[in-house]
This record gives C-alpha cells, sequence and structure tokens, in this order.
C-alpha cells in the first residue's frame, strides 16, 4: 500500500465571502445612524391622509414627546414641565432669529409625539411652540391603513 | 543567482488562509452589530395643524391666527373620554357636535360602516363612522369655504385617538381644523 501526498479539501469561501460583503453593504447603507433628531422610540400614530413629508423644509425643530409626555433631548435629558418647556421653545426661537438666512416664525416645528401619550402634552407642547413665535407646527404620523378605536 | 530568486520567492509567499480568516471574523462582527441594530424604516407623513387664536384658558397667544373663524361657518366637536374604566382610559367614549361656542351640543351616534362605497370608511370603528356620518352634512362643496373646526379634547384622551378623529375629518376634505383642551367648568 503506498502513501502518497496528502490531500486536503478545503471549502471554497469565494461565493460567501461575495454573499456577505453584499449584506454587508446592504447593511452599512441602509443603517439609520442618527442622521435626523428623530427618536426611533417614539411610538408613532397612524394617520392614512398624513402627506409625504415636505423636502424643502430647509429648517426643523423635531419635538419628540414621550408616552410620559415630557419632551427628550437626549438620551438622558428630558423636559418634564410646562414652563421648561416654554424656556425651551424661546431660546430656540432666539437661536433661529439670530440667524440672518433664516426666518424663524418660518421653521417647522415638528412634533413627534408617543401615540399613547395624554393630548394634554402634545398640547402644551404645540401652545409653547406658538407662543414663542413659531408658526409652522406639523404632527408626525405613520401612514398607515385606519384603525378604529 | 538562482539561489538568491529561490530565496525572494520563498518570502514572498504568503498563507492567504491567515489573512483572510480575521477580515472574515470582523466581516461577521459587523454585520452581525448591523443586523441586531437594523430597523425597518416606517413611511412617516406630516399632519398639518392649525391652533386656535385665544387658549381656551383666557390666555392669548400673539401670534398671526391661522384659523380664520370669523369668516366662515364654526363648528365644535367635543370628544368625552371613558372616565373610570382602566382599559377604556384615554379612549372616546361619547362626541359632540355644536355649531358656536354656545350652541345646544348634539350627540354623534355610532352608525354601521360595512356598507360603505369606500374602502377607507369600512374600516373605521362605528364611533368614527358616526363622525364621518355627521360630517358629510356640513361637508365643503369643491372650490367652497371651509367651515372652521374646533376639536375640543379631554386632558387625558390618548393622543392617538385625536389622531384618528383628525384623520377622518382631513379624509372628508376638512382642512381648516384646530384643536382646544375643554373649556374648564364645561
Amino acid at each position: 500500500m503506498s502513501h502518497g501526498s496528502p490531500e486536503t479539501a478545503e471549502p471554497n469561501l469565494t461565493a460567501l465571502l461575495d454573499l456577505v460583503m453584499q449584506l454587508l453593504m446592504f447593511f452599512l447603507i441602509v443603517a439609520n445612524f442618527v442622521v435626523e433628531q428623530n427618536n426611533q422610540d417614539i411610538k408613532l400614530p397612524e394617520a392614512t391622509t398624513a402627506v409625504p413629508i415636505e423636502k424643502d423644509q430647509k429648517h426643523t425643530l423635531s419635538i419628540n414627546i414621550d408616552l410620559d409626555g415630557s419632551v427628550i433631548l437626549s438620551a438622558d435629558s428630558k423636559l418634564d414641565s410646562e414652563l421648561r418647556i416654554k424656556q425651551y421653545m424661546a431660546d430656540q426661537y432666539q437661536f433661529f432669529s439670530r440667524n440672518p438666512d433664516v426666518k424663524a416664525a418660518d421653521v417647522a416645528v415638528v412634533v413627534r409625539g408617543d401615540n399613547r401619550a395624554d393630548t394634554q402634552y402634545i398640547y402644551r407642547v404645540m401652545k409653547a411652540a406658538k407662543e414663542a413665535g413659531f408658526s409652522n407646527i406639523n404632527l408626525r404620523a405613520n401612514r398607515f391603513a385606519p384603525g378604529g378605536s | 543567482m538562482s539561489k538568491k530568486k529561490k530565496k525572494a520567492d520563498k518570502e514572498v509567499e504568503v498563507d492567504l488562509n491567515r489573512v483572510v480568516t480575521p477580515m472574515l471574523d470582523m466581516t461577521f462582527q459587523i454585520l452581525f452589530f448591523l443586523i441586531m441594530n437594523f430597523r425597518l424604516p416606517t413611511p412617516e407623513g406630516q399632519v398639518d395643524l392649525l391652533l386656535p387664536k385665544d387658549d381656551e384658558a383666557g390666555a392669548p397667544i400673539n401670534a398671526p391666527d391661522q384659523l380664520d373663524d370669523k369668516k366662515s361657518d364654526e363648528y365644535r366637536l367635543r370628544l368625552n373620554i371613558f372616565k373610570n374604566a382602566d382599559d377604556n382610559q384615554g379612549t372616546i367614549s361619547a362626541m359632540t357636535w355644536k355649531q358656536k361656542e354656545d350652541a345646544a351640543a348634539a350627540q354623534i351616534n355610532d352608525a354601521d360602516p360595512s356598507r360603505d362605497k369606500e374602502e377607507y370608511f369600512t374600516k373605521l370603528s362605528p364611533k368614527l363612522y358616526g363622525l364621518a356620518v355627521k360630517l358629510r352634512e356640513y361637508q365643503p362643496k369643491e372650490g367652497g369655504k371651509q367651515p372652521t373646526i374646533k376639536i375640543e379634547f379631554d386632558n387625558k384622551l390618548r393622543y392617538s385617538e385625536l389622531l384618528k378623529v383628525m384623520d377622518v375629518m382631513r379624509k372628508m376634505k376638512f382642512t381648516n381644523v384646530g384643536v382646544v383642551p375643554i373649556p374648564k367648568g364645561k
């Protein structure tokens, strides 16, 4: 019985590598890194008549309101009192007013409220925005089928 | 000369398997991270809303009024909620409709949506369909003057419920819609 040189069998990884790379590219492109001020933990209400977001709105102020009615500024910063929300809105209006290229009143205030929140909390933010001087207020909703209560 | 060449060839030899393995490991880690953090983007849209000039509590809001309520008919829709039942908290219990603030209020009755020709309406709850039926009476004609509708909401009304009502109104071509809290003591 003769022993020749040992033959090694290796799997061809080329196809697998191609596939993995394609998947990687897909997820890298689709990955929604914090490009907007949108908080993805907010569960938006549904409205079929919601129109697509106007792309020409250059200056927007996104306000995320959680289940408890607090305005979320960052992961560890929230505004939970009416006074602080009013102050925040006034500060934001001042900030936009200082920019000569922006007409502060035309800045779109985008209210992203959690669908389980009480309406009073959404309203107090809208009211604070209007009192601060903003006049363009719109609500965000998911464009899905109608639901019954 | 030939010895030198052989030596150079040996030095250049690289085991490709060794090079690819860590890269593959890292690629899989990145892929795993991205898959775990992937969320299907939801199609967001916007609902324009108008705020009335004066807060019902009495504090005037100085910004120019977008609700042109002097030149058009004004209606008020009040949304009442279940107060005591925990399961129903925040959902609409009854809706009343009235012309002007001091007019008599009329209850909006539930209606059966199953016979409606339009698919949108067949999916509505009897309560919301009842509202749609009521709104048909006041629906503005094409190019006609838009009536103003102020939705009076209970403080504890769930936000999704308000959006459902607004959705029906927009479907019925009412665009001059605002929200105000139910005035205190009324």
